[in-house]
């Protein structure tokens, strides 16, 4: 057993959002954000668990994860895709404690690109420099009391901790190393005996989780790298094999009524699932989804189960193995620089892929969920009509949240395995009413922008699935029928206020957005994708029939579905303008740009919508002249080539990252423009836009960006295959030019 | 459209009957959805991949995700640049 656990592997624990920074910021010490303490002495107390020394490199996500999720952090990196934190800020923000929200820049990482937004929240115990007051005094004086509870073993905690933050245990007494983990001395009446985690003080569990998280997050980010210290595998198999029932004590745990000890526990069990994998008792499984459904619902054990089951959905592989990717990652770096690495490190190696594979924990941890499925889809379309607690509204969020991730094309499942997850939908998509309270709304779109996966999936294949065209069919039903978008509330009422990063949510203090831009980009986004899949499968259905006498009955079809598009179109056209205040006379193309400029990976997605939407119904269907000029993809890329400064680099950032479905959009367009070269031409004179030439401007960016892609290619830099788009890249040059090609 | 949900649901068949139907040969090898273009495939399969570090640091030897980053990017080697 030893032996299997042995040749477990797996990648790094960085979430997708965070290994994004690894990427983004820059090495140097004076990026930490760590918590500025008051000097009343807590300090000194406190920095065993969570603070680290200051030359911990903020890069150094593995360390730093547990400083910041510990506080309750919300690591944004795109407004989009917050679904993380949602929950825990409206659970936050509508306690007195919102003050606790700095906004002083000591807390913002002011190095990075415009992405990243950090913000913290004070943890129990914890004093922000901005903070001084009354909340203080009570807080030192809870903390004598512990301090008086907490046994010479915290000595020993604090040691393994310094070894945990240079990520080797080796050369740490026996004694030491296990002591964390065997709890502490108390005397009742039964005499002298170990006491149970739930029995600890509220530091000491705390202080516990941040080390066992710390400990899981190093043995997983040096299984990442091929090696892991063999002392920190010996440590994390007296977890896997459950020793002291640990497993069992830090589940027990959601019975404590404190939400850091609540947050802390769940972040700890899914990190113990990804390490453990497929070595679990079902019963820890059961015990989990179990809470999802209990009778009278217990809100914090419901919350607790979704928290780790979406965690461990969520897990990012990173499939590119360590020892493949060229020596500059900065994996290394970071750590070597800034703290002491033990070099005499006995570590053991761990490269098999294999070890790596975390699939067969999810889908166990899948095929639960599935189990309590449909009661818990009832459960929850009751609480969101029925009750709107701020308990009962976190669990819907999380659930909500869950059921995104589960489905999102990013978690790496099967679709065979997500199919179960596919039913339901609709049911919600009735529940899109005024009523509803904007964040719920949000989270909805943000689901039902998931399922219709287009720009990475679905406009990629030829036949889509029969579920998802029934939602888009739904959406765009809603739309033309049943006034979707009247209903949608964008406008913030009054005692409200529209966070930037978590929506329109319930406050006193006033905001100068009156809109919540990010719920019309949702919106907008899904109708297009909606559109954009019922013209798609309407002509693969027609492709499919090879019966010559099908053949009218599709052109009648397409020219029914032409007309309700174009109805549902100039609906979207009219509200967009009305609701960013735009001029009637805006067109379609411009306004789309300016909706989506702050987020591109939207604004590229629904190009690549109107590009297909254009392409798919102009196919046989002849089009009024006012909806031909409303989808042309030509005026958009002219906009879009605005909203980047015309900038061939950004471009090219484009192609390389897979953040955006840009590649796709690219290849698509310059396709289109090859087959209506002249469309593209005289598209870029008229436009009214202005006098000058947005041929040569165009062209002289797509040129540009082809001399970057082939600097790149010849030095076998370009990380995938990019001759499909190089080739259409030169066609188009030649045709400019007025040359003939081959 | 049919013989596709059929195929959707029946995992034992599948080998037998991609044989039948050779429109469908690219299959994701992260989600098993089917595309029936090879370069379509590769174009889905780089959203369940992690971000590539396409450009590096002449100096130090960091890798970036993008050209801005390593343009913005200052370390203990380079800080001159
Ligand atoms: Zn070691
Ligand atoms: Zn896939």
């Amino acid at each position: 057993m030893v032996q299997r656990h042995q040749k477990n592997k797996m990648a790094s624990e960085q979430p997708l959002k965070k290994k994004l920074r690894r990427g983004n910021s820059s090495n140097s010490a004076d990026e930490t954000d760590f918590i500025h303490i008051t000097e009343n002495g807590v300090a000194n107390d406190l920095s065993a668990f969570h603070l680290f020394p200051a030359n911990v490199n903020e890069d150094d996500i593995t360390l730093n994860a547990v400083n910041l999720e510990f506080h309750g952090s919300k690591s944004v990196f795109r407004t989009s895709e917050l679904s993380e934190s949602d929950e825990k800020c409206i659970e936050d923000k509508t306690e007195d404690d919102r003050k606790d929200y700095p906004t002083s820049s000591c807390y913002s990482n002011a190095h990075i690109t415009s992405c990243e937004n950090i913000s913290l929240q004070a943890a129990p115990n914890m004093v922000i420099c901005t903070n001084f007051g009354k909340k203080n005094e009570q807080e030192t004086e809870d903390l004598n009391k512990q301090q008086m509870m907490v046994d010479p073993e915290g000595e020993e905690t604090e040691t393994f901790h310094s070894y945990l933050v240079k990520q080797c245990l080796c050369g740490i007494p026996d004694r030491v190393l296990r002591k964390p983990f065997e709890g502490h001395q108390i005397i009742d009446e039964n005499g002298s005996r170990l006491a149970m985690l739930s029995e600890w003080s509220t530091q000491q569990v705390l202080q516990f989780l941040s080390n066992v998280q710390l400990l899981f997050d190093v043995y997983l980010k040096q299984n990442n790298n091929g090696h892991i210290c063999s002392q920190i595998v010996n440590i994390c198999n007296i977890f896997v094999h459950n020793e002291h029932n640990l497993v069992e004590q830090i589940l027990s745990l959601c019975e404590t009524r404190d939400k850091y000890v609540n947050y802390l526990a769940a972040k700890v069990f899914s990190s113990f699932l990804i390490i453990a994998k497929t070595y679990i008792n079902n019963e820890w499984l059961e015990t989990i989804v179990s809470f999802l459904t209990i009778e009278n619902t217990d809100y914090v054990k419901m919350n607790f189960a979704l928290e780790i089951i979406k965690r461990v959905v969520e897990w990012k592989n990173v499939d590119i193995h360590v020892l493949e990717e060229p020596q500059s990652a900065d994996v290394a770096g970071s750590s070597t620089q800034n703290v002491d690495i033990n070099i005499n490190c006995v570590t053991v190696p761990y490269s098999d892929a294999e070890s790596y594979d975390t699939s067969g924990i999810k889908g166990l941890i899948i095929k639960s969920l599935e189990s309590k499925w449909p009661e818990l889809i009832n459960k929850v379309q009751y609480l969101i009509t029925h009750n709107s607690s701020v308990e009962a509204q976190t669990c819907v969020l999380t659930f909500l949240a869950l059921w995104e991730s589960t489905i999102s094309v990013k978690a790496n499942l099967s679709v065979i395995d997500t199919k179960p997850f596919y039913a339901h939908l609709e049911n919600f998509v009735g529940m899109l009413n005024s009523n509803l309270p904007p964040i719920i709304w949000k989270q909805l779109l943000s689901l039902f922008n998931e399922v219709l996966c287009y720009g990475s999936t679905l406009a990629l294949q030829d036949m889509l699935p029969e579920d998802t065209c029934q939602l888009a069919h739904l959406i765009v039903r809603y739309v033309k029928d049943f006034r979707l978008l009247d209903s949608l509330p964008y406008r913030r009422s009054e005692g409200y206020t529209v966070n930037s990063f978590v929506g329109t949510i319930p406050s006193t203090q006033p905001t100068q957005s009156n809109i919540d831009k990010t719920l019309l980009q949702k919106m907008i986004l899904l109708v297009l994708k909606s559109v954009a899949i019922t013209i798609k499968e309407t002509r693969s259905d027609s492709s499919d029939s090879s019966v010559g006498s099908e053949d009218y009955d599709f052109s009648h079809d397409m020219q029914l579905i032409a007309r309700s598009i174009r109805d549902v179109l100039k609906k979207v056209d009219v509200f967009v303008k009305v609701s960013l205040e735009f001029h009637p006379e805006t067109p379609f193309s411009k306004i789309l740009i300016h909706l989506f400029s702050d987020q591109d990976d939207y604004m590229i997605e629904a190009m690549v919508c109107t590009l297909d939407i254009k392409t798919g119904i102009s196919y046989q269907t002849p089009l009024a002249p006012d909806f031909i000029a409303m989808l042309n993809p030509v005026h958009s890329f002219i906009e879009f080539l605005k909203i980047v400064s015309h900038d061939a680099e950004i471009l090219l950032d484009y192609l390389v990252s897979n953040e955006t479905c840009f590649l796709l959009y690219l290849l698509r367009f310059l396709k289109y423009t090859r087959r209506n070269w002249d469309v593209f031409v005289s598209s870029c004179y008229e436009g009214g836009a202005s006098r000058t030439n947005e041929l040569d401007n165009t062209m002289t960016v797509l040129i540009r960006l082809k001399i970057q892609i082939d600097r790149l290619v010849s030095k076998n830099l370009f990380p995938y295959n990019i001759n499909p788009v190089l080739r259409l890249l030169e066609i188009c040059e030649n045709l400019y030019e007025g040359n003939e090609y081959s | 459209m049919f013989a596709i949900i059929q195929i959707d649901n029946d995992v034992s068949g599948r080998e037998f009957r991609r044989k039948m139907r050779p429109k469908y040969e690219f299959i994701c090898k992260y989600c098993q959805r089917k595309f029936t273009k090879s370069y379509n495939l590769m174009i889905h399969e780089r959203t369940h991949k992690s971000p590539e570090l396409t450009f590096s640091c002449e100096v130090c030897g960091r890798g970036f995700k993008r050209q801005d980053n390593l343009k913005q990017h200052r370390c203990n080697q380079c800080i001159w640049r």
